[in-house]
């Protein structure tokens, strides 16, 4: 039976904190920086009323707010924090460390693009500079959505054979600050859902204690790695069954959890993106379906682990992919293009693949923009 | 129960990186007419590398040459100045 859920107005960082609140992380470390910033002031308000029971540290600088988490991860609680662009960029090192020290840190990251020209608007550029940190990376397309992702990201993480970092990602302003619909639960039947964390990845063992991240040769270092390829690739299966429970207790899906279909199974022309763009799509194809043509959409909701699978399976019984990319690989196109490439290969796929690159530092890219670039590719 | 992930994790025991006095260029010598068996070096050092002096058998403070890297901190707390630095070969 699906929960009764009561419906708020709220931002996207609005239901990021929400979701934080009802999953009572102990240790919330964090800096301020636009556009992320009223998550952490929602959760400071939080710990100050008493609705959380948490230690909220203040810092001087991002990378002190990941090394704070990392130091309470390792005492084995629930942690939580929020960053986006130049703070992430700032937490370079301790991303790595927290990625490949298998700490299951949850950290939305409100994507805005980097400088220079300074500028506060959206683009994917920071956090797909981190795609090879070891994070699990899923890009959400509207507040509901936020809201989903970042409780479901505690229960992916936080599961001993996972053990990886999540970064819920939400486009800058276009979620964040933007207020919408959010089906909104009651908070201790989300905390029921994501459960206590009893049974910590790592922990703090004073009668038996232990340093982390000594010397290691190329033997062990090479196993710790490939252990997190392995965990990587379970991920995939945990995310589509804490998807797939979320749905049976909470009522809402996105796709299977990995990717996300819109419109007929099939069509002469597939968009593929990731967050709001992917749902800004959806408006497109209606008119374009309305308009007699055919295309349909696959978004891809989680980058890393990247679906391979559920993406040539699309992909294979469709006629030609337009992928919509918010940031760019300099010198390679846009990193959901290239990959969508590399896997339909690897899978001896021929489906063509056109590539575009929108959106950059807030460039608007509405539903006619979408629709013309459909237009375009199935002309071509 | 789930297996934690692989880790670089260490549990502590002697000399786990080897016998790390070697890297010394200077070396703790002890005059045990000065010493007063505080035993402040022994908490100070950062090694480990000090047996502390036992006041029931009346015996001063004396040094691990296998782990100490001879950094001089002992040397430098000692109310005494019963410790000095001597540098290797000397």
């Amino acid at each position: 039976m699906v929960l009764k859920q009561e419906m708020k107005s709220m931002t996207g960082n609005d239901a990021a904190s929400y979701a934080a609140l009802f999953a009572k992380p102990e240790v919330i470390a964090a800096y301020p920086i636009t556009p992320q910033t009223t998550i952490v002031e929602n959760i400071s308000q939080y710990v100050d009323e008493g609705l959380l029971d948490a230690e909220f540290v203040i810092v001087e600088s991002e990378h002190s707010a990941l090394a704070a988490c990392m130091g309470a991860a390792w005492s084995g609680v629930r942690t939580f924090t929020a960053t986006s662009s130049q703070g992430l960029l700032y937490m370079a090192e301790n991303v790595f460390w927290s990625g490949y020290g298998r700490l299951p840190i949850i950290m939305p990251v409100v994507n805005r693009c980097l400088a220079p020209g300074w500028n506060i608007w959206p683009d994917f550029q920071d956090s797909m500079a981190f795609r090879d940190a070891g994070w699990i990376q899923m890009y959400t397309k509207n507040n509901q959505e936020v809201f989903d992702t970042v409780l479901q990201a505690f229960k992916i993480s936080e599961s001993k054979d996972i053990a990886l970092p999540s970064m819920p990602c939400l486009d800058g302003f276009i979620i964040s600050h933007t207020t919408g619909q959010v089906q909104l639960p009651d908070a201790e039947e989300a905390y029921e859902f994501v459960g206590p964390y009893d049974d910590p990845v790592i922990e703090l063992n004073i009668k038996n204690p232990w340093a982390f991240g000594a010397m290691t040769g190329p033997d062990q270092y090479g196993k710790n790695r490939k252990d997190l390829i392995a965990a990587m690739e379970r991920a995939k299966s945990k995310i589509i069954d804490v998807h797939k429970e979320f749905a049976d207790t909470f009522g809402r899906s996105y796709g299977n959890g990995l990717v996300e279909p819109y419109g007929d199974d099939v069509a002469d022309l597939t968009i593929m993106s990731l967050g709001t763009i992917g749902d800004e799509a959806h408006e497109a194809i209606d008119r374009l379906v309305a308009e007699g043509l055919s295309v349909n959409a696959l978004r891809v909701r989680t980058f890393r682990p990247f679906p391979e699978e559920d993406i040539v399976k699309f992909a294979k019984k469709n006629h030609k992919l337009l992928v919509i990319d918010r940031s760019a690989s300099f010198g390679h196109g846009g990193q959901l293009g290239i990959e969508v490439e590399a896997v339909l290969k690897r899978n001896n796929v021929d489906t063509p693949v056109k590539k575009l690159i929108r959106g950059l530092g807030g460039e608007d890219v509405p539903y006619t923009k979408i629709m013309d670039d459909a237009k375009e590719a199935l002309k071509e | 129960m789930t297996e934690g992930p692989s880790q670089p994790i260490l549990y502590p025991i002697v000399g786990s990186a080897g016998k790390t006095g070697e890297w010394r260029t200077f070396y703790p010598v002890l005059d045990p007419a000065l010493c007063i068996k505080c035993n402040i070096c022994w908490k100070y050092c950062p090694d480990n590398s000090i047996y502390p002096a036992d006041l029931k058998k009346d015996q001063v403070i004396s040094f691990d040459y296998d782990y100490c890297k001879g950094c001089g901190i002992c040397a430098e707390e000692c109310p005494k100045d019963a410790i000095k630095m001597k540098r290797q070969g000397e």
